[in-house]
């Protein structure tokens, strides 16, 4: 076990990474800044604060402004761009033998050194964008409020406290966003699943390309995107009758058909298992990426 | 130490060892020498399991280096030819890499930069090549691992830099170490090594002690040429002639490496009769 994992090594290691690798993490983080704030100052001065005409829906909750969508998609936006060139430059050069080298000989396990850019490069990311993110939209949600308080206050009366609203976890967010209430619980793991596979595939793209990794991941992308494309559109539609019965949802991984001779008979799964299985889909993908990228080191050669 | 038991490894097509077995004992500083390209630093990187064997077993400390289990990796330090030194300060640097070497020693390390003169305040990014590769060396052999390998360690050395580093290393072997250098400098590990292995076309041509060496050979300087049946090797300098003849006395005669060199690259079949008799 101890030569596996072990957590004083682990966090020895994390230790270490970050503090040689403090300066351009500072950098990258500068530069989320910098971007960011430009960014949403664009935003700003192109969305609209006010609520549409249609100011309450029937239930008597405000509508989603410009400002509230804008803000939610450039959380999402950013994230997963951010994100994806991050975990580009995770693990190390490997274009760079001697940099190559000085990683894999550190006397810890390929587990750990996996582990520990695995943190960085998708936690303790997540938990900086996140905290960059607020710095520029807390500020910025302030001044407008400021200029346009009587308005603000007009919109939403009805709806407190009024300091959530640049509360992009807060469930609210999402209920005005794209009016997916009932959906809450499906679109925010979503969200999470889409951004944890990004990162996990460009972290394997970060391991297996030597050089360029960036740039070989997105055409690896776009091409693995491109084939999906072609047998879900194509694939699928002509050969799913030699494969499936015919009235067989292909979408669906809830229902279960059984076809004997002359009869047929279906059972749906229940509620709770769809939800279950739809996790277990969502999050199969950046586990499985991620796995990828865990056998990859563990195979590397200098 | 390191047991190196019919090694086979290839880049794509091209083979550079076939069957390659040898053995580094501790307490040994050995000199690795070789034409380039031989794979001196393929078998370095076979060592620390930075390449993994097509055939055979690379052990270090009697643990399989393919596997890079921190426990071995712990007790091994490489640096490399082409080495890597990260942007911060040799305070941090020592700091955070130095809990995993176990046997670190801060006043060795402390005793060795004030040896090689190294500026403790600049990051090590910033400093000169000479700079870099002396701070890479005493932290290496500050680690106290049993196996410390380099790869042309003074390359990118100035003169008084080879110097301190000679002393420096001389000072540095234990009972429980082994080091093996590897370069094309030969004058640069004379009086430091005391055994030598030569590879060549992905073998071992050449395997033995210097303790061996001087007692099989006489390395001389001459202004007159020696009778041909008792020269190994002879080759003309500016200020003479420099040979390599059999030692019939028994004395033990102080070695010349690179002359020891060239007469195993020239003459591999007499030398290895007279060393494997």
């Amino acid at each position: 076990m101890s030569n596996t994992l072990k957590f004083s090594r682990l966090s020895l290691l994390l230790k270490n990474h970050l503090v040689e690798h403090k300066q351009k993490y500072l950098f990258y983080l500068a530069g989320m800044f910098f971007i960011g704030l430009i960014v949403m100052l664009l935003a700003l001065s192109f969305t609209s604060y006010y609520p549409d005409n249609n100011t309450y829906t029937a239930n008597r909750e405000p509508r989603t402004t410009g400002w509230e969508a804008a803000q939610t998609v450039m959380y999402l936006g950013g994230l997963a761009i951010f994100g994806v060139i991050f975990a580009s430059v995770s693990f190390v050069n490997f274009n760079n033998k001697g940099e190559a080298i000085f990683f894999l000989i550190k006397p810890a396990s390929q587990l750990e050194k996996w582990l520990s850019e695995i943190i960085v490069h998708v936690f303790l990311f997540f938990l900086a964008y996140t905290f960059i993110y607020y710095l520029i939209d807390i500020p910025l949600t302030m001044i407008v409020r400021y200029n346009e308080y009587e308005v603000f206050m007009e919109a939403y009366k009805d709806w407190t406290p009024v300091e959530q609203r640049a509360n992009l976890f807060h469930a609210s967010s999402y209920f005005h966003f794209s009016s997916m209430k009932d959906d809450f619980l499906i679109v925010y793991p979503i969200c999470i699943s889409v951004y944890l596979s990004l990162t996990a595939f460009f972290l394997y793209g970060a391991v297996l390309f030597n050089r360029f990794s960036f740039f070989k991941t997105l055409i690896l992308g776009f091409v693995t995107f491109i084939a999906y494309l072609i047998y879900s559109s194509w694939g699928l539609r002509n050969f799913e009758h030699f494969i499936l019965p015919d009235d067989w949802n292909t979408l669906s991984f809830v229902k279960a058909y059984s076809r004997g001779e002359g009869y047929s008979f279906k059972t749906a799964l229940g509620d709770h298992w769809t939800a279950i299985m739809a996790y277990f889909v969502m999050f199969i993908i950046p586990a499985f990426l991620l796995a990828c990228s865990y056998f990859k080191l563990k195979e590397k050669e200098v | 130490m390191v047991e190196i038991q019919d090694l086979t490894y290839a880049y794509k097509k091209k083979a550079v060892f076939n069957g390659l077995t040898i053995t580094f004992e501790a307490g040994n500083i050995y000199g690795l020498l070789g034409k380039n390209g031989t794979g001196k630093s393929t078998l370095f990187k076979n060592i620390c399991g930075l390449l993994k064997p097509g055939k055979g077993e690379v052990k270090v400390a009697g643990q399989a280096s393919k596997l890079r289990d921190p426990d071995m990796l712990s007790k091994i330090f490489m640096l490399p030819e082409d080495f890597f030194v990260p942007p911060v300060k040799i305070k941090d640097f020592t700091a955070t890499l130095a809990p995993f070497y176990p046997n670190f020693s801060y006043t060795d390390f402390d005793q060795y930069i004030l040896e090689f003169d190294i500026p403790t305040q600049s990051r090590l990014d910033q400093m000169s090549m000479g700079q870099k590769k002396k701070a890479l060396i005493a932290f290496s052999l500050a680690t106290n691992t049993e196996l410390l390998l380099m790869d042309e360690p003074t390359n990118g050395l100035d003169i008084v830099s080879k110097s301190q580093f000679k002393k420096v290393m001389s000072g540095a072997i234990a009972a429980n170490k082994c080091i093996i250098i590897s370069t094309h400098q030969v004058k640069d590990i004379e009086n430091l090594v005391d055994r030598i292995s030569v590879i060549d076309n992905g073998s071992i041509l050449f395997n033995a002690s210097i303790a061996e060496v001087g007692k099989k050979l006489i390395f001389q300087h001459t202004l007159q040429a020696s009778p041909k049946e008792k020269v190994v090797y002879a080759e003309e300098t500016l200020t003479g002639i420099s040979e390599v003849l059999y030692n019939t006395s028994g004395e033990e005669s102080k070695v010349d490496l690179e002359a020891l060199y060239k007469s195993i690259m020239i003459n591999p079949s007499v030398i290895n009769n007279l060393f494997n008799a």
